[in-house]
């Protein structure tokens, strides 16, 4: 496996015996076999000469270890990336920037520190999976439910420091965090929000703290290591509806994109709402986010046939609505919902299920109720299709905005023999539309991923020639997401590059994350 | 472990043991016939690799745990505890993609992919590509990828693919080739 750029083998072999001080012997990982395990078969750059292997790995217990493991990256100037749990299929995972990266994997600290039913907070570790969590509740027999995707072996920390989506009430998982413990790069520990109080009483359950609000420079960044987060879950409510509304035509996603706003900033509809392409009889998370925005294999249109053998037409679309509260708040907000999409759309139709509470029978429900609600769904991966990077950009909620993005869009797949028939919308806040695209991936096939890494590449262009930018980057191409937020001359970039360089001198934690390049790469990269 | 046994014989057996009906199967016999080198098997119950797979597997004495998709309650309710308890080996017939995720669950407990086969199967005609790759070059890992090849051979001769089972809906909707993988996961011997 390679070294850390400028460091010799003694040297190295110098920072992994003091890194086993600090773990311990069996907690550092230096073989062959053991670093191929954090190498990802599905990233573009797999088998090819840019791909960024790592030299070794470590996996601390608590925050002193972190501290420890962090003090040797400095003495010896190691890149280090850190990573949690789980499996992300369109932006990464354990793969890094720079090639003999130190992986600092954090699925050791598994810890559920706190859980509290009254408040609907908990205070958990970076190790923590959703069903990890889960299983806690249900073990204590609480009332409440979490969020967030699906299937449920991610880790409830960096789902919400990548600002993934959920389905529900707290589908937008970063809003979802408050209060967290970092671990900067110099080796210090700070606490944000009210987590900062001594002995605090109200960790997770305000964010902001006093002075400036400093939890947001945590997220999607290199500034330090998040060794503890408060996180806010859902209590049950009295009475769940769980409904699927469909449009039958490929147009009619601009009309239902216009209602659907009205509905969420007027109140009506509450939880995070993903739209994706409709087959009949198939669940629209299926497949999308994984299949869909992919937009079939080459020369296929994806959509189903058109009456009697005609051409394939692109299908219709459908999304997921939960509705939540008291029971009659909930059944009339369902009813005013239905008016207003069956005059927007001719044709629309719905499938519909109440529960009440208690949910004693909350383990059996089907896979689609149980993402709205919150609870792990082991929704079904699909069969069909490779990972791939995705390459997601940040919409107006506008019908007419996404069908012109989507035409953008559909341009590039078809230079590269695709379709875009539409993939994933999430809105998992009222006011903006995120709209997922994807390069596939090919594992064992570099030649295929480097038109995959064109493709990617001239999405993210095109896009910001519209004016988007992504919400959200594949670690392989952090550098072109980021270069799209241009304004003033990188004006925010050179901010973020300040912030870096103040808070991690020697340039150690997650060089290239989200395009953030410490100095000593800076100077080598220009 | 237990011995291995030649590729014919197991797959004269294993054919032979899965046309009989489950309720009819000796079972008791058919424990002593074939052997598997796996203490678990994983098997996606969408794909049709419940019936032939498991019904050997439970005959020769192995765990067969039965997902549809997303390993997750499987893994924390059962194989990663048997993965920290002893030395175990896990084989799968699942989605390429639920083989990526028991990677990251193999990794944690210190335990790796050692063999791979990857099936790609038409959606159009039904016509299977098998592809191998990512052998160990340890011996023991070795034997133990190409006892994987005896329960693929086993899954396409006994579990006749059927595409209606996985994909419904029309032909033309299906986004290309369906990915399966076969794969078994045994400690990490670096």
């Amino acid at each position: 496996m390679p070294l850390p750029a400028g460091l010799s083998q003694q040297d190295f072999d110098g920072a992994i015996a003091e890194l086993r001080e600090v773990v311990g012997e069996d907690w550092v990982f230096t073989s062959d076999a053991h670093i191929d395990t954090y190498r990802d078969p599905y990233s573009p750059l797999q088998g090819t000469d840019d791909e960024p292997i790592p030299s070794a790995a470590v996996a601390p217990h608590t925050v002193e270890h972190v501290q420890g493991v962090l003090r040797v990256a400095n003495d010896y100037g190691i890149p280090t990336w850190a990573f949690s749990t789980g499996k992300n299929f369109g932006y990464g995972g354990t793969e890094t920037r720079v090639a003999g990266s130190l992986i600092i994997d954090l699925k050791r600290m598994n810890r559920i520190l706190e859980l509290n039913e009254t408040n609907a907070t908990a205070i958990v570790e970076p190790g923590v999976s959703q069903y990890e969590l889960w299983q806690e509740i249900q073990r204590r027999g609480l009332r409440l439910w979490v969020d967030g995707p699906s299937p449920a072996y991610s880790s409830i920390v960096a789902i919400g420091l990548e600002r993934g989506v959920g389905y529900g009430l707290n589908g937008d998982r970063y809003r979802a965090l408050s209060g967290l413990e970092v671990v900067l790069p110099t080796g210090e520990v700070i606490r944000t929000g009210m987590a900062a109080v001594e002995g605090s009483g109200a960790w997770a359950q305000y964010p902001y703290g006093l002075g400036p609000h400093v939890q947001g420079m945590f997220s999607q960044s290199n500034y330090g290591i998040v060794t503890k987060v408060g996180v806010r879950l859902i209590p049950h409510p009295p009475a769940f509806r769980s409904s699927l509304v469909i449009a039958p035509n490929n147009e009619d996603i601009v009309p239902m994109i216009d209602t659907l706003r009205k509905l969420r900033l007027g109140g009506a509809i509450n939880n995070a709402v993903s739209l994706g392409p409709h087959v009949p009889g198939r669940d629209p998370w299926a497949e999308a986010p994984v299949a869909a925005p992919m937009g079939g294999p080459p020369g296929g249109p994806g959509g189903p046939g058109g009456p009697g053998g005609g051409p394939p037409r692109l299908p219709g679309w459908s999304f997921r609505l939960g509705l939540y509260g008291y029971d009659r708040a909930v059944e009339a907000n369902w009813e005013e919902i239905q008016d207003e999409f069956n005059v927007a759309i001719p044709g629309a139709n719905y499938e519909t299920e109440k529960f009440t509470a208690p949910y004693d029978d909350q383990d059996n429900w089907e896979s689609r109720h149980k993402m709205l609600a919150g609870i792990p769904s082991f929704q079904e991966t699909p069969l069909w299709n490779h990972g791939g990077a995705f390459i997601s950009m940040v919409l107006p909620f506008d019908g007419q905005a996404y069908w012109e993005f989507r035409e953008v869009y559909d341009r590039v797949y078809r230079q590269y023999g695709r379709r875009y028939i539409g993939g994933a919308l999430h809105n998992h806040s009222p006011w903006g539309l995120i709209a997922l695209g994807a390069a596939p991936v090919v594992r064992d096939d570099p030649e295929a991923n480097a038109r995959s890494i064109e493709m990617a590449r001239m999405l993210i262009e095109e896009a910001g020639k519209l004016g988007y930018g992504e919400y959200r980057a594949p670690t392989p191409f952090a550098d072109e997401a980021a270069a799209a937020y241009a304004w003033n001359d990188h004006a925010l970039m050179r901010f973020f590059e300040t912030l870096k360089d103040t808070l991690d001198p020697n340039g150690i934690l997650a060089p290239g994350k989200s395009g953030i390049w410490p100095s000593r790469y800076r100077e080598d990269r220009a | 472990m237990s011995d291995m046994i030649d590729r014919r014989q197991f797959l004269v057996k294993s054919a032979a043991s899965v046309s009989v009906p489950i309720l009819a199967h000796p079972l008791a016999a058919a424990a002593g016939q074939v052997r598997l080198p796996f203490d678990t098997i994983v098997v996606d119950e969408r794909i049709g690799a419940d019936e032939g797979l498991s019904r050997v597997a439970r005959a020769s004495g192995v765990q067969c745990l039965s997902i549809r998709g997303d390993l997750t309650r499987v893994w924390f309710d059962s194989l990663r505890g048997a993965c920290l308890d002893r030395s175990t080996v896990i084989a799968g017939f699942t989605s390429d993609l639920d083989l990526e995720v028991m990677r990251a669950f193999a990794r944690d407990v210190g335990y790796r992919q050692v063999g791979r086969l990857d099936i790609s199967i038409d959606g159009e005609t039904g016509r299977e590509t098998v592809s191998r790759s990512m052998y160990s070059s340890l011996p023991s890992e070795f034997a133990l990828a190409s006892e994987l090849e005896n329960l693929v051979d086993l899954y396409l001769t006994s579990s006749p693919w059927q595409a209606s089972r996985v994909a419904p809906g029309p032909t033309s909707d299906r986004h290309g080739p369906t990915q399966l993988a076969a794969w078994v996961i045994a400690p990490i011997r670096a």
